[in-house]
């Protein structure tokens, strides 16, 4: 993983205020944060390298059901939404996880990148 | 009486709700005159008028008597056949205003929905409504179906229903919900009639009670931000990975609760199935993922 200095400091930082906070709730507090952090860490992992390869058929894994990740590809590009709370039990609007949307995606949220890119990518569509 | 100096805003929060509860029953005590209400009941399943009858604080007692005049409603009232309708057009004469349930039938004409027969004429819903909204002061749609379409405009949708503000071109007051919590019909009405139109938002439902998301609110937050999801139905984590719809659909139920503050669906092991949302229930589906 590369990660920038101030990202590492943060965490350090939530983990000693944790540590020296006096109070329960306080200690809640810094604990939370300190998960946030981890979280977005740990999905950047994704987003910078160890980007998979899928076919169309291994994408049909992941439709999100019985607990399953819900991953969907717009674009050749593979998204991750197990996270996304539009995307419940990996459905979202009578659509289903699992599958290429590119289509459906522009045909409904015409091409917005800003919701694209605020999602983890896992990887791509094998040609 | 130490929490009051630390932070004002605690004090503050106990009292405003007595505040809304001491206004609203002085207003209520201010105003005599009652204004006139007509409920149509159009292509839907009536469940709004019984959902209505469960209300308490006020319950439907109080609402009856001191709150509107319920000219016309073919579930409560208490004559029959032409005569309750002759009831419906004296209303039109005066001023009211006018709650519509259950989504508008337009094919043949509204033919799959009579509701009277006067003068050996069939009237359908379409034409009750049109007749009615042209005069009404306040038009509302209760319901989900007469909000939205619902269920009555679902797929197939063989009777070719539409919503009241899709068919009328004139203001209409959204009040969703399948069946819509009797708080929400009441509290939308009584604005109207002590002080005016409540604030609305870009959907035209009150923002009070439509506001914020299921999830917002919702009491299994903290075991969705942990990343803890129940697998199967009745277990107490969030029912996230189950197809919860709570993230997208916009009711006050996690804190208003249902039956009498009793339980709501989450609290009883349900996903939410955005009941109250656009496109309910054919987008909402599935309702429950495995
Ligand atoms: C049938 C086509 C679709 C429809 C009708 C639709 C509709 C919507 C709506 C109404 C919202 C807002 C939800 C709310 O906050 O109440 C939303 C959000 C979202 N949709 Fe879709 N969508 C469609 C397809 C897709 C596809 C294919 C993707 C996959 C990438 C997607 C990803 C998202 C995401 C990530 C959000 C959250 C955006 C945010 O947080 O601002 N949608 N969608
Ligand atoms: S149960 Fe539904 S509404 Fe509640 S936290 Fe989970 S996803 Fe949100």
């Amino acid at each position: 993983m590369n990660l920038k200095f101030n990202e590492f400091s943060r965490l350090n930082y939530y983990r000693y205020m944790e540590m020296i906070s006096v109070y329960p709730w306080e200690k809640n507090y810094y604990r939370n944060l300190y998960y946030k952090e981890y979280k977005k860490l740990y999905f950047k992992r994704f987003k910078n390298n160890n980007l998979k390869e899928f076919t169309l058929e291994e994408l049909s894994y992941y439709d999100g059901s019985n607990g399953r990740d819900s991953y969907v590809a717009v674009d050749g590009i593979v998204y991750d939404l197990s996270l996304e709370a539009t995307w419940g039990g990996g459905t979202h609007f009578g659509l289903y996880a699992g599958k290429d949307l590119t289509s459906q995606f522009k045909g409904c949220h015409q091409d917005m990148r800003s919701i694209l890119d605020k999602l983890p990518k896992v990887g791509v569509i094998k040609e | 009486m130490k929490d009051e100096k630390l932070c004002p805003v605690l004090d503050s929060k106990k009292k405003t709700v007595n505040k809304i509860i001491d206004l609203a029953i002085s207003e209520s005590k201010k105003t005599n005159k009652k204004i006139n209400l007509i409920w149509l009941e159009a292509c839907g399943c009536s469940g709004n008028i019984i959902s209505l009858l469960n209300a308490d604080d006020p319950d439907i007692i109080f609402f009856l008597e001191n709150m509107v005049n319920l000219t016309y409603n073919n579930s409560l009232m208490r004559k029959e056949g032409e005569r309750a309708f002759e009831v419906f057009l004296k209303t039109l004469e005066t001023e009211f205003i006018l709650v519509v349930e259950g989504a508008i039938s337009t094919k043949e004409n509204g033919f799959y929905n009579v509701i009277a027969k006067y003068n050996n004429k069939y009237i359908t819903g379409m034409e009750a409504v049109k007749m009615a909204a042209d005069k009404a002061k306040y038009v509302l749609s209760v319901g989900s179906c007469a909000s939205y379409g619902g269920p009555s405009a679902a797929r197939p949708n063989p009777s070719e229903s539409i919503s009241v503000p899709d068919f009328l071109d004139r203001e209409v007051i959204r009040v969703p919900g399948c069946p819509c919590h009797p708080t929400w019909i009441i509290g939308t009405l009584a604005h109207i009639i002590y002080f005016d139109k409540p604030k609305l938002d870009e959907e035209n439902r009150p923002v009070i009670f439509y506001g914020v998301t299921i999830h917002d609110r919702c009491e299994r937050r903290s075991y969705f931000e942990k990343g803890l999801f129940a697998e199967k139905l009745g277990e107490k984590e969030c029912m996230f990975k189950l197809g919860c719809r709570g993230p997208i659909t916009r009711t006050v139920c996690p804190t208003m609760e249902w039956n009498s503050r009793h339980n709501w669906p989450i609290g009883d092991n349900t996903p939410c199935i955005g009941c109250a949302r656009e496109g309910f229930p054919d987008s909402m589906e599935p309702f429950v993922r495995f």
